[in-house]
Protein backbone atom coordinates (compact mmCIF):
# COMPACT_ATOMS: atom_id res chain seq x y z
CA UNK A 1 0.00 0.00 0.00
CA UNK A 2 1.46 3.48 -0.94
CA UNK A 3 1.55 6.22 2.10
CA UNK A 4 -0.59 8.34 -0.37
CA UNK A 5 -3.16 5.41 0.29
CA UNK A 6 -2.58 5.38 3.59
CA UNK A 7 -3.07 9.73 4.15
CA UNK A 8 -6.26 8.63 1.70
CA UNK A 9 -7.74 6.66 3.79
CA UNK A 10 -6.69 8.29 7.45
CA UNK A 11 -8.17 11.55 6.39
CA UNK A 12 -10.77 11.02 4.15
CA UNK A 13 -8.68 13.30 1.49
CA UNK A 14 -8.29 12.53 -2.09
CA UNK A 15 -4.88 10.74 -2.84
CA UNK A 16 -3.97 12.83 -5.39
CA UNK A 17 -4.19 15.44 -3.01
CA UNK A 18 -1.27 13.79 -1.29
CA UNK A 19 1.99 15.35 -2.03
CA UNK A 20 5.48 15.59 -0.38
CA UNK A 21 4.67 19.30 0.80
CA UNK A 22 1.48 18.53 2.38
CA UNK A 23 1.34 19.79 5.92
CA UNK A 24 -0.76 17.36 8.31
CA UNK A 25 -1.98 20.12 10.10
CA UNK A 26 -3.54 21.86 7.20
CA UNK A 27 -5.58 18.51 6.89
CA UNK A 28 -9.21 19.24 8.21
CA UNK A 29 -9.70 15.69 9.41
CA UNK A 30 -6.32 15.85 11.43
CA UNK A 31 -5.59 15.42 14.85
CA UNK A 32 -3.53 13.58 17.61
CA UNK A 33 -5.53 10.49 17.67
CA UNK A 34 -5.88 10.33 13.89
CA UNK A 35 -2.38 11.29 13.88
CA UNK A 36 -1.71 7.97 15.57
CA UNK A 37 -3.54 5.98 13.63
CA UNK A 38 -1.55 7.29 10.37
CA UNK A 39 1.21 5.93 12.14
CA UNK A 40 0.05 2.93 13.22
CA UNK A 41 -0.92 2.06 9.65
CA UNK A 42 2.33 3.43 8.19
CA UNK A 43 4.50 1.32 10.22
CA UNK A 44 2.33 -1.80 9.65
CA UNK A 45 2.55 -1.13 6.01
CA UNK A 46 6.18 -0.59 5.42
CA UNK A 47 7.30 -2.93 8.81
CA UNK A 48 8.81 -0.40 10.28
CA UNK A 49 8.73 1.65 13.88
CA UNK A 50 8.97 5.40 14.26
CA UNK A 51 11.07 6.65 17.65
CA UNK A 52 9.23 8.45 19.79
CA UNK A 53 10.43 11.91 18.89
CA UNK A 54 9.71 11.42 15.04
CA UNK A 55 6.02 10.64 15.56
CA UNK A 56 5.67 14.00 17.59
CA UNK A 57 8.24 15.86 15.12
CA UNK A 58 6.49 14.78 11.81
CA UNK A 59 4.70 17.53 9.99
CA UNK A 60 4.60 16.63 6.33
CA UNK A 61 3.87 13.87 4.08
CA UNK A 62 7.91 14.02 3.29
CA UNK A 63 9.14 13.66 6.52
CA UNK A 64 7.09 10.06 7.25
CA UNK A 65 8.25 8.80 3.46
CA UNK A 66 12.25 9.92 4.20
CA UNK A 67 11.85 8.20 7.49
CA UNK A 68 10.52 5.18 5.90
CA UNK A 69 13.22 5.11 3.57
CA UNK A 70 16.23 5.64 5.80
CA UNK A 71 14.72 2.52 7.10
CA UNK A 72 14.23 0.72 4.15
CA UNK A 73 17.79 1.55 2.89
CA UNK A 74 19.48 0.30 6.05
CA UNK B 1 -5.51 12.82 38.92
CA UNK B 2 -4.52 12.11 35.49
CA UNK B 3 -6.75 13.89 32.64
CA UNK B 4 -7.38 13.54 29.21
CA UNK B 5 -8.98 15.29 26.14
CA UNK B 6 -10.14 14.46 23.06
CA UNK B 7 -13.03 14.85 20.47
CA UNK B 8 -15.72 11.79 20.83
CA UNK B 9 -15.44 9.32 18.45
CA UNK B 10 -17.93 6.89 16.68
CA UNK B 11 -16.72 2.84 17.91
CA UNK B 12 -13.24 4.29 18.12
CA UNK B 13 -9.82 1.92 17.25
CA UNK B 14 -7.52 1.17 19.70
CA UNK B 15 -5.81 3.92 20.54
CA UNK B 16 -8.69 5.82 22.02
CA UNK B 17 -9.39 3.34 24.73
CA UNK B 18 -5.33 3.49 25.39
CA UNK B 19 -5.44 6.54 26.05
CA UNK B 20 -8.96 6.10 28.54
CA UNK B 21 -7.10 3.72 29.76
CA UNK B 22 -3.86 5.72 30.60
CA UNK B 23 -5.76 8.26 32.61
CA UNK B 24 -8.34 8.62 35.56
CA UNK B 25 -11.03 10.75 33.68
CA UNK B 26 -11.55 11.45 30.48
CA UNK B 27 -13.33 14.39 29.01
CA UNK B 28 -15.06 14.41 25.60
CA UNK B 29 -14.42 17.44 23.70
CA UNK B 30 -17.70 17.93 22.08
CA UNK B 31 -17.90 21.96 22.32
CA UNK B 32 -15.34 21.80 19.23
CA UNK B 33 -16.52 21.91 15.65
CA UNK B 34 -17.55 18.70 14.06
CA UNK B 35 -14.81 17.54 11.34
CA UNK B 36 -16.76 16.42 8.14
CA UNK B 37 -14.59 13.47 7.03
CA UNK B 38 -13.24 12.87 10.31
CA UNK B 39 -13.88 9.79 13.03
CA UNK B 40 -16.40 11.62 14.93
CA UNK B 41 -19.69 10.05 13.27
CA UNK B 42 -18.28 7.06 11.47
CA UNK B 43 -15.58 4.21 11.93
CA UNK B 44 -14.64 1.06 10.01
CA UNK B 45 -14.93 -2.33 10.19
CA UNK B 46 -13.66 -5.29 8.24
CA UNK B 47 -15.63 -6.74 5.32
CA UNK B 48 -14.02 -10.35 3.31
CA UNK B 49 -10.41 -8.65 5.00
CA UNK B 50 -11.82 -5.25 3.31
CA UNK B 51 -12.37 -2.12 5.21
CA UNK B 52 -16.25 -0.96 5.07
CA UNK B 53 -17.58 2.10 6.77
CA UNK B 54 -19.89 2.05 9.49
CA UNK B 55 -21.59 5.74 9.66
CA UNK B 56 -24.23 7.29 11.42
CA UNK B 57 -26.47 9.86 9.81
CA UNK B 58 -26.65 13.27 11.08
CA UNK B 59 -28.69 15.90 10.17
CA UNK B 60 -27.19 19.40 8.67
CA UNK B 61 -23.92 18.08 9.87
CA UNK B 62 -21.05 21.13 9.23
CA UNK B 63 -17.71 21.89 10.01
CA UNK B 64 -19.31 25.12 11.06
CA UNK B 65 -21.42 23.58 13.95
CA UNK B 66 -20.16 22.69 17.49
CA UNK B 67 -20.36 18.23 17.72
CA UNK B 68 -22.98 18.92 20.60
CA UNK B 69 -25.17 21.37 17.96
CA UNK B 70 -25.34 18.84 15.93
CA UNK B 71 -28.56 15.51 15.67
CA UNK B 72 -28.83 11.78 14.99
CA UNK B 73 -30.65 10.74 11.95
CA UNK B 74 -33.78 8.99 13.87
CA UNK B 75 -34.91 6.16 11.98
CA UNK B 76 -34.32 2.42 12.58
CA UNK B 77 -33.52 1.48 8.58
CA UNK B 78 -29.91 2.62 9.22
CA UNK B 79 -29.41 1.21 12.20
CA UNK B 80 -30.85 -2.19 10.91
CA UNK B 81 -28.50 -1.58 7.99
CA UNK B 82 -25.89 -1.29 10.40
CA UNK B 83 -26.56 -4.38 12.64
CA UNK B 84 -27.16 -6.31 9.24
CA UNK B 85 -24.25 -5.22 7.92
CA UNK B 86 -21.83 -6.37 10.87
CA UNK B 87 -23.91 -9.63 11.81
CA UNK B 88 -23.06 -10.54 7.94
CA UNK B 89 -19.16 -9.64 8.34
CA UNK B 90 -18.48 -11.14 11.87
CA UNK B 91 -21.18 -14.03 11.58
CA UNK B 92 -18.43 -16.64 12.21
CA UNK B 93 -16.31 -14.64 14.82
CA UNK B 94 -15.88 -16.20 17.96
CA UNK B 95 -17.22 -13.75 19.82
CA UNK B 96 -19.69 -12.36 17.86
CA UNK B 97 -22.32 -13.45 20.50
CA UNK B 98 -21.29 -11.25 22.94
CA UNK B 99 -20.18 -8.38 20.65
CA UNK B 100 -23.35 -7.99 18.61
CA UNK B 101 -25.89 -7.59 21.53
CA UNK B 102 -23.92 -5.11 22.95
CA UNK B 103 -23.98 -2.93 19.55
CA UNK B 104 -27.43 -3.50 19.33
CA UNK B 105 -28.23 -2.06 22.74
CA UNK B 106 -25.77 0.89 22.27
CA UNK B 107 -27.53 1.56 18.48
CA UNK B 108 -30.93 1.85 20.10
CA UNK B 109 -29.34 4.58 22.02
CA UNK B 110 -28.23 6.46 18.69
CA UNK B 111 -31.23 8.90 18.63
CA UNK B 112 -31.70 13.14 19.54
CA UNK B 113 -28.22 14.37 20.27
CA UNK B 114 -24.86 13.09 18.60
CA UNK B 115 -22.81 14.28 21.60
CA UNK B 116 -24.59 12.60 23.90
CA UNK B 117 -24.72 9.18 22.56
CA UNK B 118 -21.58 9.12 21.54
CA UNK B 119 -20.88 9.71 25.34
CA UNK B 120 -23.14 6.58 25.80
CA UNK B 121 -21.50 4.58 23.28
CA UNK B 122 -17.59 4.96 24.65
CA UNK B 123 -19.33 4.24 28.30
CA UNK B 124 -20.67 1.35 27.25
CA UNK B 125 -17.60 0.19 25.34
CA UNK B 126 -15.56 1.13 28.35
CA UNK B 127 -17.53 -1.24 30.77
CA UNK B 128 -17.04 -3.88 28.30
CA UNK B 129 -13.71 -3.85 28.21
CA UNK B 130 -13.16 -2.97 31.96
CA UNK B 131 -12.07 0.52 31.53
CA UNK B 132 -13.66 2.28 34.88
CA UNK B 133 -12.03 5.96 33.07
CA UNK B 134 -14.68 8.56 34.28
CA UNK B 135 -16.10 10.19 31.46
CA UNK B 136 -17.14 13.77 30.92
CA UNK B 137 -18.68 16.09 28.30
CA UNK B 138 -16.67 19.23 28.22
CA UNK B 139 -20.19 21.06 27.21
CA UNK B 140 -21.46 19.79 29.68
CA UNK B 141 -19.35 20.54 32.58
CA UNK B 142 -16.66 23.13 31.67
CA UNK B 143 -17.58 26.84 30.19
CA UNK B 144 -15.97 27.23 27.00
CA UNK B 145 -15.13 31.20 27.71
CA UNK B 146 -13.51 32.47 24.96
CA UNK B 147 -10.66 29.71 24.90
CA UNK B 148 -9.30 27.81 22.43
CA UNK B 149 -6.12 25.30 21.88
CA UNK B 150 -4.19 24.43 24.78
CA UNK B 151 -5.27 27.42 26.97
CA UNK B 152 -8.92 25.54 26.77
CA UNK B 153 -7.39 22.38 27.60
CA UNK B 154 -5.48 23.64 30.57
CA UNK B 155 -8.67 25.68 32.10
CA UNK B 156 -10.10 22.35 31.91
CA UNK B 157 -7.17 20.66 33.94
CA UNK B 158 -7.27 23.43 36.18
CA UNK B 159 -10.55 23.24 37.04
CA UNK B 160 -10.73 19.77 37.34
CA UNK B 161 -7.66 19.73 39.63
CA UNK B 162 -5.56 17.17 37.44
CA UNK B 163 -1.96 16.45 38.43
CA UNK B 164 -1.37 15.38 34.59
CA UNK B 165 -2.41 15.86 31.55
CA UNK B 166 -2.08 12.81 28.83
CA UNK B 167 -2.58 13.65 24.89
CA UNK B 168 -1.60 11.60 22.28
CA UNK B 169 2.34 12.14 20.95
CA UNK B 170 0.70 13.20 17.68
CA UNK B 171 -0.12 16.27 19.39
CA UNK B 172 2.83 17.09 21.56
CA UNK B 173 4.18 19.71 19.29
CA UNK B 174 0.44 21.47 20.06
CA UNK B 175 1.48 21.93 23.70
CA UNK B 176 3.92 24.01 26.00
CA UNK B 177 5.18 21.79 28.67
CA UNK B 178 6.24 25.21 30.19
CA UNK B 179 2.74 26.75 30.54
CA UNK B 180 1.83 23.68 31.96
CA UNK B 181 4.16 23.29 34.52
CA UNK B 182 3.81 26.73 35.78
CA UNK B 183 0.20 25.99 36.99
CA UNK B 184 1.61 22.59 38.48
CA UNK B 185 0.98 20.42 35.57
CA UNK B 186 2.48 17.43 34.27
CA UNK B 187 2.03 16.86 30.57
CA UNK B 188 2.87 13.27 29.41
CA UNK B 189 2.39 11.74 25.96
CA UNK B 190 1.18 8.07 25.08
CA UNK B 191 2.75 6.01 22.05
CA UNK B 192 0.66 3.06 21.10
CA UNK B 193 2.96 -0.22 21.63
CA UNK B 194 1.44 -2.55 18.64
CA UNK B 195 4.91 -4.61 17.98
CA UNK B 196 3.67 -7.22 20.40
CA UNK B 197 0.42 -6.95 19.75
CA UNK B 198 -0.83 -10.92 19.09
CA UNK B 199 -4.94 -10.27 18.77
CA UNK B 200 -6.68 -11.66 16.03
CA UNK B 201 -8.02 -9.23 13.78
CA UNK B 202 -10.43 -9.43 10.75
CA UNK B 203 -8.58 -6.58 7.94
CA UNK B 204 -5.39 -5.92 6.77
CA UNK B 205 -5.29 -2.54 8.86
CA UNK B 206 -4.86 -4.82 12.26
CA UNK B 207 -5.82 -2.53 15.24
CA UNK B 208 -6.89 0.37 13.43
CA UNK B 209 -10.24 -0.91 12.66
CA UNK B 210 -12.91 -0.08 14.90
CA UNK B 211 -12.52 -1.81 18.38
CA UNK B 212 -15.45 -3.88 16.98
CA UNK B 213 -13.14 -5.66 14.91
CA UNK B 214 -10.94 -6.79 18.09
CA UNK B 215 -13.60 -7.45 20.24
CA UNK B 216 -15.41 -9.76 17.74
CA UNK B 217 -11.80 -12.25 17.34
CA UNK B 218 -10.40 -12.09 21.15
CA UNK B 219 -11.72 -12.36 25.04
CA UNK B 220 -12.55 -9.04 25.93
CA UNK B 221 -9.80 -9.77 28.36
CA UNK B 222 -7.22 -9.91 25.48
CA UNK B 223 -8.44 -6.70 24.24
CA UNK B 224 -8.36 -5.13 27.91
CA UNK B 225 -4.61 -5.95 28.18
CA UNK B 226 -3.82 -4.65 24.72
CA UNK B 227 -5.51 -1.37 26.38
CA UNK B 228 -2.40 -0.76 28.65
CA UNK B 229 0.12 -1.31 25.63
CA UNK B 230 1.36 1.39 25.36
CA UNK B 231 4.71 4.34 26.40
CA UNK B 232 3.72 7.65 28.36
CA UNK B 233 6.68 10.24 27.52
CA UNK B 234 7.51 13.50 29.40
CA UNK B 235 7.85 16.73 26.34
Amino acid sequence: MSLGRIFSEVFSIPEKTVNDSLDLRDISSWDSMSHMMLIARVEEAFAVEFTGDEIADFRTVRDIREAVSQRETR
Amino acid sequence: MRLAIMQPYFLPYLGYFQLMAAVDKIALLDDANFINGGWINRNRIAVQGKPHWLTLPLAKASQNRLINEIEIVDDQLWKRKIIRSVELSYQSAPFAGQVLPLLSEILQEARGSLSAFLFYQLRCLADYIGIPTQIERTSVRYPKDALTGQRRILDICIREGASTYVNPLGGRALYDAELFASAGIKLLFLDPDFSGLTLRHGGQEGPCLSILDLLMFNPVIAVREATEMFRLSPS
